[in-house]
């Protein structure tokens, strides 16, 4: 099963990271669809085109015309000054750096969601259910209903609405677990 | 770790999670033993990494230090080895890291997916986004010629694109705002007068030895320009008397011997009249007049009819007053400082001729190359750089945009109201592409509604930026640069009376996909197929100008990022020789002449106000550097929103109350957005003051939307100054709308019979 999870959170990383060929072909969302179905989430076929995608990827996380977007870096809901490399970003390179790990080169902040999500991945796989029990209860639990409840506000395009409701549920189940097992 | 049964997967659904090939980006690696420690750090910025480099929070270019832990900015100072500002950087200076990671940046390359002006975007590849701006470069200048390409520019690091546009043989290759909408009009009345530009971007004027200074409209205090300001400070606590000509009660008025507050676009008046009693009442410097200037007779006969009597009423200010005024300059010459200004775009008509007037006034009391006054430059040696681009002057079309209607535009380009005009004429030729670097143009040009009309009609247009402003927001591509705290620059030299070598390096990586200025143009220059940038990258040919120097990168930032150099910015006046043809200071200016233009500075009055109306006149916040700032978190919340400043007499007999909410309209019924009013008798009654870069109309900047009123978009009346082609700002006129009610304002300074009144072409009401 914990191989499946951490695929699972891997999917997700990718899923909110910028449409490309990979994350945006059949078999990609195939699995979205399962992984949806398995979480008693109500989705329709998804067919989307990667253009379509990467215009609703811009527009709810990079630079919105509306000035309603959802930033998907934790400093930005975390610290209060809403900017980025903020206390968000130091929680987070701590917890990667008590893993033994940091982001390889990206161009994003290292609290960027997908890398977030990536993380979970690798302590899922790696075991390391203590730091994921803190990690969860101390850092991402504590920004991503703010940028989950913003994300909802927006009305945005309907394929990031189901992965931002797949990834709360899942954080939700395996926080519950996680964290009361280390508690 | 416990078995996780909370999700049951079906068959199907491990099969298609097993089949996912999710790339092959490596997401995380191992961490370094060194980077596990990095826990475990000192409070604040101690023990940061230290980096010298060059501020660019406005373009005065204070030296700073960038302090950095774990790959984060978390402090600016200023380099306590700088000679200038030492360890000092202004709010601005400080406030560098908000822009750095403001999370509404610019972060990779966007195709505009919506209508122009919408804001609607898709990120996009650099390969995509450059590999569109060089085709359309070159489709346009196929198809129209390469002069229907036109940049808009501002600031060092958009130099390196201006190379691209007059490589490929484009008169337009610079427009800028900085000369056109700034110091255009000032800058050329000093070179033609001293054979050098005694203000543009700095002003080669010795405040801290002064015995006495003159500041005509400038209001250093709240136009913060760290060294410039301390200066003035320092010399004020040596005791220097200070006079300030001024509709509005500044900072720098409130430290004034003699506050004049003079009516608005008389100040020529003021200064001529000054020249004449001067003249007349043997104050002048004979000795260095004869010495070392030109044209003094020819002036003597010009001035004469200008008596401080004839002035009073022009001016609105007492004749004594005046007098008060010029004999305490006189008393102190020759070791005054004439501020030569900065912002110069003020009526159009008669600004080159009014800084004429000052560089004539410094002239005759002999302040110039010493102690006190107007002094040179000393220029500090580094390497010549040849990128390879084209050097020579693009060949001029048959119809010039910048020659053919203003004599000596070229000096400084293409005017940018000409480039406006053209594109949305067709004539004298077409402009079809407009690429934009380092200037929000649609908050900064007079005429926005102009602006944007001449957008519709290209054909393609691209910018630079680093947050989505207005300008983004109208661009078909936009490429995002990299923020001065990001990208090496050029080195820096700075010839004023404390002369330094820098360099600007990056404090920390770059952010995003953004990327420095010169990779920009490089990359860009290749696939439009242009032999252009010899250098690889931004060190190989920082070490070239290093080397000219006898220098290196290496040996430059262990002297502290910054070599310091002795001055010489004075002159025996009896040696004096300037940089003019003549070698002397011209009085009287013959190549204006040989243009029709006005070889010595008349009065010619700018309209009045139209009844109802007061004059709109702006500046700037000390804590903002024009729209640049405003979304700066720590700055917006210093100065979040602008005010309207409105006498007191005239709120009174208007029913407006300090701290109101009204709407302006101006003489062409353009509404503003709301503003609050700020009720003070510290401004004449024909005059309203607001400070100028707020009110954002790009919904990008999530701090700065909406936030004041903005100035520009009041100003659609401009003319342009009929030397050089600068458009004028202080040319338009508002009055309030209160609760939807149009409010005409009282006239209680009516001006005299010389001074036409403003008849507006079709005056509006009803708001646009």
């Amino acid at each position: 099963m914990d191989r499946e999870l951490s695929k699972i959170f891997a999917l997700l990383a990718r899923g909110f990271s910028y449409p490309e060929e990979d994350n945006s072909s059949d078999a990609f969302f195939g699995a979205v669809k399962e992984v949806a179905k398995a979480l008693d989430i109500p989705c329709n076929s998804l067919s989307y085109t990667e253009p379509e995608l990467r215009e609703a990827y811009t527009l709810l996380f990079i630079n919105e015309p509306r000035g309603r977007w959802a930033p998907p870096f934790s400093s930005v809901y975390l610290g209060g000054e809403g900017i980025l490399m903020a206390k968000g970003q130091d929680e987070a390179r701590n917890f990667y750096l008590e893993a033994g790990l940091e982001p390889a080169v990206s161009s994003e902040p290292e609290d960027f969601l997908p890398t977030e999500l990536h993380f979970i991945s690798k302590l899922i796989e790696n075991d390391k259910e203590e730091i994921l029990s803190r990690f969860l209860k101390e850092h991402l639990l504590k920004w991503f209903p703010r940028f989950y409840n913003r994300l909802k506000a927006l009305e945005p395009h309907p394929y990031y609405l189901l992965l931002a409701e797949m990834t709360w549920k899942l954080l939700n189940m395996i926080s519950q677990e996680v964290i009361d097992e280390t508690t | 770790m416990k078995r996780r049964n909370f999700l049951k997967l079906s068959a199907s659904a491990c099969a298609a999670l097993a089949a996912l090939e999710l790339g092959d980006r490596p997401v995380f690696k191992a961490a370094y033993a060194k980077a596990r420690q990095a826990k475990t750090s000192l409070p604040g910025s101690l023990g940061a990494k230290e980096t010298p480099s060059v501020c660019e929070m406005c373009f005065w270019r204070c030296p700073i230090v960038g302090k950095v832990k774990e790959g984060k900015l978390v402090k600016i100072e200023g380099n306590p080895k700088s000679p200038a500002n030492g360890p000092r950087v202004c709010a601005r200076g400080n406030s560098g890291v908000q822009l750095l990671y403001d999370p509404d940046r610019i972060k990779y390359p966007l195709k505009r997916t919506g209508a122009r002006g919408e804001g609607k975007w898709a990120r996009i590849s650099w390969d995509e986004a450059l590999d569109e701006v060089a085709h359309n470069l070159i489709k346009v200048k196929e198809k129209y010629g390469p002069h229907a390409l036109a940049y808009f520019d501002h600031g060092a690091s958009a130099e390196f694109m201006r190379d691209i546009f007059k490589t490929l043989g484009t008169e337009n290759y610079t427009n800028e705002p900085a000369f056109y909408q700034c110091v255009g009009p000032a800058a050329l009345a000093y070179l033609m007068t001293y054979g050098y530009i005694t203000t543009g971007t700095r002003q080669y004027v010795d405040m801290k030895h002064a015995k006495a200074m003159l500041l005509i409209g400038t209001h250093i205090g709240e136009n913060v320009h760290v060294s410039h300001v301390r200066e003035f400070i320092e010399g004020l606590s040596n005791g220097a008397k200070l006079v300030v000509v001024d509709p509005r009660f500044s900072a720098a008025a409130a430290k004034a011997d003699i506050y004049l507050p003079i009516r608005p676009g008389t100040d020529t008046a003021l200064l001529l009249a000054w020249t004449n009693f001067i003249i007349t009442e043997g104050l002048y410097d004979k000795d260095f007049v004869e010495r070392n200037c030109s044209g003094f007779h020819e002036l003597k006969k010009a001035v004469k009819d200008y008596t401080l009597n004839w002035a009073a009423p022009i001016c609105d200010l007492p004749v004594t007053d005046m007098k008060r005024a010029i004999l305490l300059l006189a008393k102190n010459s020759p070791n005054v400082s004439i501020h030569p200004g900065r912002h110069s775009t003020w009526y159009g008509r008669g600004d080159t001729s009014r800084h004429q007037a000052l560089a004539i006034l410094a002239a005759l009391f002999g302040a110039v190359g010493v102690k006190g006054g107007l002094y040179f430059p000393t220029p500090v040696k580094k390497g010549h750089l040849s990128f390879g681009c084209a050097e020579e002057e693009p060949e001029t079309p048959k119809k010039s945009l910048s020659e053919d209607y203003y004599p000596f535009a070229s000096t400084f380009g293409s005017p940018t109201s000409k480039i406006i005009q053209a594109t949305r004429t067709g004539k004298p030729y077409p402009v079809k592409l407009w690429g934009i670097n380092g200037v929000n143009i649609i908050q900064t040009i007079p005429n926005p509604y102009q602006t944007m009309e001449a957008i519709k009609k290209l054909d393609f247009i691209f910018c630079e930026e680093i947050l989505p402003t207005e300008t983004a927001i109208w661009s078909d591509i936009v490429l995002p640069g990299a923020t001065y705290l990001e990208r090496y620059d050029t080195v820096y030299t700075y010839d004023l009376l404390t002369p330094y070598l820098t360099v600007r390096q990056p404090v920390v990586k770059p952010m995003f996909e953004t990327k420095s200025s010169f990779w920009i143009a490089r990359e860009l220059a290749k696939r439009a197929g242009l032999k252009c940038f010899n250098y690889n990258n931004e060190v190989e040919f920082i070490e070239e100008e290093l080397k000219g120097a006898g220098l290196t990168l290496k040996s430059l930032n262990e002297k502290g990022g910054i070599v310091t150099y002795k001055a010489n910015p004075y002159r025996d006046p009896k040696k004096l020789k300037v940089a003019t043809e003549e070698g002397k200071i011209m009085l009287s200016i013959e190549d204006f002449a040989d243009e029709d233009l006005d070889p010595i500075p008349k009065f010619i009055p700018t309209p009045a106000p139209p009844k109802g109306y007061v004059r709109l006149v702006y500046g700037r916040s000390p804590v903002h550097t024009f729209t640049r700032t405003m979304n700066n978190k720590w700055l917006h919340n210093e100065a979040p929103e602008n005010h309207l400043w409105l006498n007191d007499k005239v709120a009174k007999k208007a029913g407006i109350k300090d701290g109101e909410e009204v709407v302006l309209e101006n003489q062409d019924g353009y509404r503003s957005w709301p503003i609050k009013v700020k009720v003070t008798p510290g401004i004449r009654p024909d005059t309203a003051f607001m400070p100028h870069g707020f009110g954002s109309r790009s919904k990008l900047l999530s701090k700065a939307y909406k936030q004041g009123a903005s100035d520009q978009f009041m100003i659609t009346e401009y003319e342009d100054d009929p030397f050089m082609g600068a458009s004028s700002h202080r040319t338009n006129f508002i009055r309030i709308v209160k609760a939807g009610r149009v409010i005409d304002l009282p006239e209680l300074c009516p001006p005299p019979k010389e001074i036409p009144r403003f008849s507006a072409k079709k005056t509006r009401t009803g708001g646009k």
